[in-house]
């Protein structure tokens, strides 16, 4: 008994001498460093298509939330908890989506590859491209990136549309000065309303 | 009116000191999207000469942006104007802004105008300048929150 239990304490104390250096040898990472080193564990992992969550109209695969966790937990968060705020971002990005659809904003696929195209070259001239490059360098092969950004944004672009609209609305009836703290706190309340009911609306399920 | 572009614009003895910034910051976003800011912020401070010394009696902040998201918008945001000494120690920050008219370009997502009338006298040969700060941020995006300013000198030579 006793050395079953003196065999126990040593494998704690080797787990979390393990999880320590792991948690050491990030430490000195920023964020950005952080996800890059999460990215390319990521990459070597299988990934499931999996529908994990599932609402009235859209639906949330496996891969979609690991993809998202991953930038929250480079921004220091438990991995748990990570995945609980992928989720979440991930219901209101897929609920603005059916909304958008359902007012009839749609893209074409020409529309979508000139928008990716001039998307890269939006991010090699950015002025912050150098860091950019570095996250997007840890999808592995950059051109299949950008092509996987042809998938992506025939969901995004739609929804790209549907919040330009809104921003639009919203600040014809702004009536203080636009891009202060107090304007930006108006619009988070606003936006953050119209996401709250889309997310309701759609009424997620877990499979 | 004619819009002046010089940085350096004198009229008799009122004149006019600019600076202006441009940038485009972009972030990767938990959506598996890209997020942008592009913005364009413009500081102004008027001024007019008495002797050895320059009356500043006014300054603008102009500003348009365009963003591109989904489900979280980059902010924004701009600051006021801070009169500094060269070595960085604050002298007075401008925090009352009044509304100016201004014109700007069609096909912006935002765009604003102010002014403040507040009265700053300083020697012409002063080391003194004027910063207006800004920030860029957008939530769920692993890079940290971008800052800058546009900045002016305010001293315009002389002994």
């Amino acid at each position: 008994m006793m050395k079953k239990i003196t065999i126990g304490i040593g494998c704690a104390v080797i787990m979390a001498g393990i999880i320590g250096a792991g948690a050491f040898v990030n430490a000195g990472l920023t964020p950005s460093g952080k996800f890059v080193k999460l990215r390319e564990e990521a990459n070597k992992e299988s990934v499931s298509e999996d529908v994990v969550i599932k609402g009235k109209n859209t639906e949330i695969t496996e891969a979609e939330i690991k993809d998202a966790a991953i930038f929250y937990e480079a921004q220091g968060e438990s991995q748990e908890d990570a995945i609980e705020d992928a989720k979440e971002e991930l219901e209101e990005y897929h609920a603005l989506y059916s909304e958008a659809s359902k007012k009839g904003y749609t893209v074409t696929e020409k529309e979508v590859a000139d928008y990716v195209s001039e998307l890269r070259k939006t991010v090699s001239e950015a002025d912050n491209s150098e860091e950019v490059k570095v996250m997007i360098e840890a999808y592995g092969d950059e051109d299949k990136y950008w092509e996987h950004m042809k998938e992506v944004y025939m969901t995004r672009l739609v929804v790209e549309k549907y919040t330009h609209d809104l921003l639009e609305d919203f600040n014809e009836k702004y009536t203080g000065e636009l891009e202060t703290d107090e304007y930006n706190k108006a619009w988070d309340k606003y936006f953050n309303g119209i996401k709250e009911d889309a997310v309701n609306r759609e009424k997620f399920k877990t499979e | 009116m004619m819009y002046l572009l010089s940085n350096t614009v004198s009229v008799a003895n009122a004149a006019s000191k600019r600076s202006e910034v441009k940038k485009t910051y972009i972030f990767l976003v938990p959506d598996g999207g890209i997020s942008s800011c592009s913005f364009d912020v413009v500081y102004t401070e008027d001024y007019s000469a008495s002797g050895d010394n320059n009356a500043f009696k006014k300054r603008t902040r102009w500003y348009t942006a365009n963003y591109t998201y989904a489900s979280e918008k980059p902010k924004f945001s701009i600051g006021n104007v801070v009169h500094k000494k060269s070595n960085g120690d604050k002298i007075k920050t401008y925090s009352k802004w009044g509304h100016l008219d201004g014109l700007f370009p069609g096909g912006v997502d935002v765009c604003g105008t102010s002014k403040n009338t507040e009265k700053a006298t300083y020697k012409k040969n002063t080391k003194n300048k004027g910063e207006l700060a800004f920030s860029v941020s957008c939530s769920g995006a692993t890079l940290p929150v971008k800052t800058g300013k546009a900045t002016i000198k305010l001293g315009t030579g002389g002994k």
